[in-house]
């Protein structure tokens, strides 16, 4: 096992060098540079050049992206451009425990709601219970973050007044480098950045922990189960909730990878400093060391989130094994 | 067994919550602190001089404090829709961190919010030489340096090696102003300035940028005879350098401080003042916190009450909008689309503000068929501004004939210079240029830059001319690329194929002077030049008359080079659309006279706290 | 999103063990498709839809660019007068629709433009991209996947190998990459094969570089689905017994292999429309999508939203019209997964 981790670890390294070169060749031939422009007005030109010059933008691409190769290899992430007196770990440190935070509550406001709703759906499967939880799941599903989240604004923000509109309740310095400090004004803050973020998660759990377990109670160790005699609460709970559940948990990584880059929107909408802002940002002011780095980031969540993906399911799968 | 592992994958997951929730214990610590840190503030603010003994009185009351609550400082809430990217003055270039730099630092001289005249700041009085070319300031020297610590919420003056108060003096704007003229330090506005201090332009162009001479650096015509006097050389008898002279660019900077922490100088528990505020928390992306500075002069606290400034990050106007009709902040824009309502809701909550930024297409003159000037008079007239401002601006906003707004020096009558709108006069010149009624006419680009507030124009534009000419929207392309995308599209240097044929732009001025318009946007040796203009009478006009000393004679010059451009027979290589006049939410508790050059003076807005309490439901 | 949303599913679809049973013939799926009337329902919605945007200038009163600025930000149901040459533009003068020439049954947006008319030619881009989208990763996936699958080796392991090496890219950073370069090419004025690209792309009003953004790393899930199927077929009876009567790969994959696996496929792109059209959405509302007037839900939602507070129609109008597609196509696609694999209905 801890053999096939490392070799996955391995693989993946040419794959996140292949990633970094790419995003520094395409953010490199976008038009204008970090100094091109001042505001609305354009820098002069002798000074451009200086200024590209300390950032070794000058050199050729190569020389430039083995400099951020070098960079990176003794964990600096480079420089902010046009933010002189920050760096990209600075950036990092302040923003990405913001996506983090943001994204594990909604994964767990996802299971949270998803996985008992869809057990009841599943088990009164037929009823309008069932209905009402598949439609309300569906609807989740298809409702987009772009339209939630002005939605949910207006309602408890502005018509209601219930509820904080932005901001996000917690900042730097954190606990133990990403944790927040649960405060009352954080949970308040977070309400409707999560439930937006965490609607659409929660109602594909919900479905396919449905799917799941009415595939589980067709089969056939199931009937013998049942044949054997025992309750039908017992068979639920000893034999068929486990296995139902193995797809729904092995969903965890990517759910949690996507959802770091789904932060963007809710992010822009409820004025929260985390990643995804600063990636749009990056590429509008191109923050060439910012853009590559967080590409970066987004990459190693990623492979993490996948290997994690393996591993769990092997875990809990016990046919599998891997070599 | 494989149900032990379902346990213990429940447990990381109900782990996960628990850590996340449990640290809550921790949270009325943090509650003592804040109640301490006001405390201290106001222990400040009392006693001036023997700081040190105020600590170790403050460790002591702070148990006994805490049931009684502090009165609650009068606080300014508002947000911006950027983090700032600095508070160095002179590196600064955007309007977020010149308001913030405006409030923490003292600048040479200052404008009045009324008649918009230079007034004293730090400098007292000033002379100017016969000949126009040398500026001597006399300076007050009872400004204090001053250095804030956010954690003990001190502030504290600065000392100097031998331990003598620092105090702001004439040698700390002469090395302000080298500095400047510094190429390395990137600053946009270094060459705003150049081009009038003797010396300056030949450090700021030095060919090696990484070893100027000394010698060069010693020849700036910058001097401090004494503490008390600041004497500027200029390279030519340019009228409009007063005007500049409250400009951040030529602020007095700690130079001990910045040697000391370099890039990081700026960063609260650094940064080194001597403003009418202080810097006593910056959270980058979030928020920054300015409090007064108990250590400035009586007479230089300004005529506003404010006591704290709160300055949150949204990036999204529709967001900060709904925070002001929550009154969790104090004034905020206006979305176009809730402006209508707010007009009707608010009526007393609304003020209009000028930003002097003139909103203009620019047109390639050289490439077909815009090398034709009848052509750009034609587009030109065909777009009703007047229709414009007040139905899509919704009355947000002056028509412009010519470019320089009412309110520069030198600016002719808003009305008086420029065809402006003119149907009849669109359709004969289009004509006249060989495509009547639009006939013929080819495939041209429109560039915008993201954002919705340009898109709106670009389509209007499209629409009109449509109407007016007779073009086809398909004749016209618009496009819409991120400012930097657009600014590198337009430049002089991009070759015409790749150039738009016409883009939207803005011009907002960096000192109220005719000269910072036709001569720094329009003029052809300007190193700009988007519109690839060939040099004409106009530009030995603008030459002319910057060095010109008599105001009456400049006028009337400015006068003719605007008529040489936008009058009926003119070269029109923009066609000015409007000028800015943002309508801005600010609750009625709130008295914010607004500046129109320079960042906003918030020591002299004021609150009536009573009645922002109360709003608050507190 | 959506976008997240369909991939968590072909995931939970990607982890159960390969459909080997043999599939019930199409009549019954058809039959069991038609029993579920919320599919049923949501097909006709999605057929409605269809025909609304093909025959856009019909069914709504103006085009999707005629301001009426004097007018804008009105409230539904807005009467209002307007010049005769406006009025000579209105598709529906002289007919009995004709009172909706001067009436903004939806409201208007923020140039006076009929939101109605808006929202229906913006269906335009919503469904081109439901079928671009879904048919690019379709016809590239299967390709992809059945070349791997059949020929397995050296092949399949290096073509997998590529597959996994995309699967690892965080797609939705790469795709807003790729489009923020594509939007500053189509400016770069370039000729040749990028220059006819170009003029495509704006003639389709700024589509084609948003399709090939979205194309580019949509087909990798289908790859590997069809190459599941191809490895669970092609050592079936028939695919013997096809062989050994000497058939050619192209036979055997063509007229053996392909009608057994597609309709799984088919199941799966169903199920991940709604994703394309969430993702078409979002860029639009970061403002990476069409170009502007050309009208996209997700551009009139991101207008409407600095409004939201005094004029909620401009931003629920296109929001309900993109919530229903996509429900619509989920309904639609669960009905087709239910009817196609038996194993959840008919017992």
């Amino acid at each position: 096992m801890t053999r096939y981790i490392i070799r996955r670890l391995i693989v993946s390294i040419p794959v996140l060098f292949a990633i970094v070169l790419f995003t520094f060749a395409v953010v490199h031939a976008l038009p204008g540079g970090p100094f091109s422009t001042v505001g609305e007005k354009a820098m002069p030109e002798h000074i451009r050049l200086i200024m590209e010059r300390r950032y070794g933008l000058d050199q050729p691409l190569y020389i430039q992206f083995w400099n951020y190769l070098k960079m990176l290899a003794s964990g600096d992430l480079g420089p902010m451009m046009r933010m002189p007196s920050q760096t990209v770990n600075d950036i990092v440190y302040q923003t990405w425990p913001v996506s983090i935070q943001l994204g594990s509550l909604a994964v767990i406001l996802a299971f949270a709601i998803g996985i008992p709703a869809g057990i009841l759906a599943a088990l009164k499967r037929n009823t309008w219970i069932d209905y009402t939880a598949t439609f309300t799941a569906v609807l989740g599903v298809s409702i987009n973050n772009i339209v939630l989240g002005p939605l949910l604004i207006l309602i408890f923000g502005v018509w209601l007044k219930v509820l904080p509109i932005a901001f996000w309740g917690a900042e730097p310095p954190w606990i133990l480098g990403f944790l927040p400090k649960p405060t009352w004004n954080f949970w308040t803050h977070a309400v409707l950045p999560v439930v937006t973020l965490g609607t659409a998660m929660s109602a594909s759990i919900a479905r396919l922990t449905r799917a799941s377990l009415l595939e589980v109670m067709m089969s056939d160790y199931i009937r013998t189960a049942r044949a054997k005699g025992l309750k039908e609460r017992a068979v639920i709970i000893r034999h068929a909730l486990k296995n139902s559940l193995i797809p729904v948990a092995t969903i965890l990584g990517p759910l949690l990878a996507g959802v770091l880059t789904g932060t963007f929107v809710v992010e822009q909408i409820f004025a929260l400093n985390g990643m995804g802002r600063q990636f749009l940002m990056s590429i509008e002011q191109r923050e060439y060391f910012l853009l590559s780095s967080l590409t970066l980031i987004y990459s190693i969540m990623l492979v993490l989130g996948n290997l994690m993906v393996d591993i769990m399911y092997a875990w809990l799968d016990p046919r599998i094994r891997f070599d | 067994m494989s149900r032990n592992k379902w346990i213990i994958l429940i447990l990381v997951l109900v782990l996960g919550v628990v850590v996340l929730s449990a640290c809550s214990q921790s949270t009325p610590e943090v509650v003592e602190k804040v109640v301490e840190k006001t405390v201290v503030v106001t222990q400040v603010v009392e006693k001036e001089v023997e700081k040190t003994v105020v600590v170790t009185e403050v460790v002591e009351k702070e148990v006994v404090v805490t049931p009684t609550p502090q009165p609650e400082p009068v606080t300014l809430r508002f947000y911006s829709t950027t983090d700032i990217p600095t508070l160095d003055p002179q590196i600064a270039e955007d309007v977020v961190s010149i308001n913030m730099i405006e409030n923490l630092f003292v600048h040479l001289t200052n404008y009045d919010l009324e008649t918009a005249e230079i007034i004293p700041e730090t400098a007292t009085s000033w002379d100017i030489s016969d000949d126009g070319l040398t500026y001597t300031f006399h300076l007050r020297t009872d400004i204090p340096w001053v250095k804030h610590n956010p954690v003990t919420g001190e502030t504290v003056q600065e000392v100097d090696a031998d331990g003598n108060p620092r105090f702001v003096t004439a040698n700390d704007f002469v090395y302000g102003i080298k500095r400047a003229c510094d190429p390395n330090l990137g600053s946009y506005y270094s060459s705003i300035i150049a081009p009038l201090i003797v010396g300056c332009e030949d450090v700021l162009n030095a060919e090696d940028p990484e070893n100027i001479p000394q010698e060069l650096i010693d020849a700036i015509g910058v001097e401090a005879p004494d503490d008390a006097t600041l004497v500027i050389k200029l390279n030519f008898p340019a009228s409009y350098f007063l005007s500049m002279t409250p400009m951040w660019t030529m602020a007095a900077v700690p130079e001990w401080a910045i040697d000391e922490y370099g890039d990081k100088w700026i960063e609260a528990g650094n940064i080194v003042t001597n403003g009418r505020f202080v810097l006593n928390e910056w959270v980058h992306g979030v928020r920054r916190t300015l409090l007064r500075n108990p250590l400035m002069p009586e007479d230089m606290y300004g005529t506003g009450n404010v006591e704290k400034i709160v300055v949150s990050v949204v990036p999204d106007v529709s967001t900060g909008y709904a925070l002001w009709l929550n009154n969790e902040v104090e004034t905020s824009g206006i979305p176009d689309a809730e402006l209508q309502a707010h007009l009707e809701k608010y009526p007393d909550e609304t003020v209009q503000v000028p930003d002097l930024a003139v909103f203009y297409f620019g047109f390639r003159e050289t490439k077909p068929p815009f090398d034709d000037p009848r052509v750009r008079r034609a587009f030109s007239a065909a777009f009703d501004r007047e229709k414009f401002v007040t139905e899509v601006r919704q009355g947000q906003g002056l028509p412009m004939k010519h470019f320089a707004p009412p309110g520069i020096f030198g600016a002719p009558p808003i009305d008086e210079v420029g065809v402006g709108f003119d149907p009849e006069f669109a359709k004969q010149q289009l004509a006249e240029a060989g495509y009547p009624n639009c006939e013929g006419f080819p495939t041209v680009t429109l560039l915008g830059y993201s954002g919705q507030a340009t898109l709106n124009w670009i389509e209007f534009a499209q629409q009109q001319w449509q109407e007016h000419l007779g073009c086809s929207p398909d004749v016209i392309q618009i496009e819409q690329q991120s400012f930097k995308e657009l600014l590198a599209a337009t430049s002089a240097k991009t070759p015409d194929e790749e150039a738009p044929h016409m883009w939207t732009l803005g011009w907002g001025p960096d000192y109220p002077d005719e000269n910072n318009w036709v001569g720094d946007v329009l003029w052809c040796e300007n190193p700009g030049n988007r519109m690839k203009r060939e040099c004409t009478e106009a530009d030995d006009l603008i030459v002319q008359a910057r060095e010109e000393t008599d105001p009456a004679k400049r006028v009337e010059m400015y006068r003719q080079i605007e008529e040489l451009f936008f009058g009926p027979e003119g070269e029109m290589p923009m066609a000015p659309l409007y000028l800015r006049i943002a309508y801005v939410a600010q609750h009625s508790w709130l008295t914010a006279p607004r500046a129109l050059f320079g960042g906003e003076q918030f020591y002299n807005w004021s609150i009536d706290q009573a009645a922002q309490m109360a709003a608050m439901g507190k | 999103m959506a976008a997240e949303s369909a991939s968590i599913e072909e995931l939970a679809q990607a982890f159960e063990p390969m459909k080997g049973k043999p599939r019930s013939p199409m009549g019954d799926a058809v039959r069991e498709f038609q029993r579920n009337k919320l599919a049923v329902g949501s097909l006709i919605f999605i057929l409605i839809v269809g025909i609304l945007a093909l025959f856009a200038p019909v069914f709504t009163p103006y085009g999707f660019n005629v301001q009426n600025t004097a007018y804008s930000r009105a409230k539904p149901m807005t009467p209002y007068v307007i010049t005769t040459d406006k009025y000579e533009l209105c598709h529906w003068k002289g007919t009995p629709l004709d009172f909706g020439c001067t009436v903004f049954i939806l409201g208007a947006d923020g140039l006076g433009r009929d939101l109605l008319s808006r929202v229906i030619y913006g269906a335009r881009v919503s469904l081109l991209v439901a079928i671009i989208g879904s048919s690019v990763s379709l016809i590239i996936g299967t390709f992809y996947g059945v070349i791997s699958g059949y020929f397995g080796g050296k092949i399949d392991e290096f073509m997998m190998r590529v597959v996994d090496f995309l699967y690892a890219l965080p797609v939705l950073v790469i795709i807003i990459i790729m489009t923020v370069y594509f939007k500053a090419l189509a400016r770069s004025g370039a000729t040749g094969f990028a220059g006819f690209l170009i003029e495509l792309d704006q003639a389709m009003g700024g589509l084609l570089f948003m399709f090939i953004a979205i194309g580019a790393l949509s087909w990798l899930g289908m790859a590997r689905q069809a190459r599941g199927q191809i490895l669970a077929h092609k050592k079936k009876e028939y695919v013997e017994a096809a062989r050994s009567i000497g058939a050619g790969s192209n036979r055997i994959i063509f007229r053996h292999l392909l009608p057994n696996i597609i309709g799984p496929l088919l199941v799966l792109e169903s199920l991940a429309i709604p994703g394309y059209i969430g993702l078409e959405a979002f860029l639009s509302f970061i403002g990476l999508g069409v170009n502007p007037p050309t009208p996209s839900w997700g551009i009139m939602i991101s207008e409407g939203y600095l409004g939201i507070k005094s004029n909620p129609h401009l931003v629920l109008v296109p929001g309900a019209a993109l919530t229903f597609l996509t429900l619509a196509f989920n309904f639609m696609g669960d009905g087709i997964r239910d009817a196609v694999d038996p194993r959840i209905h008919g017992r």
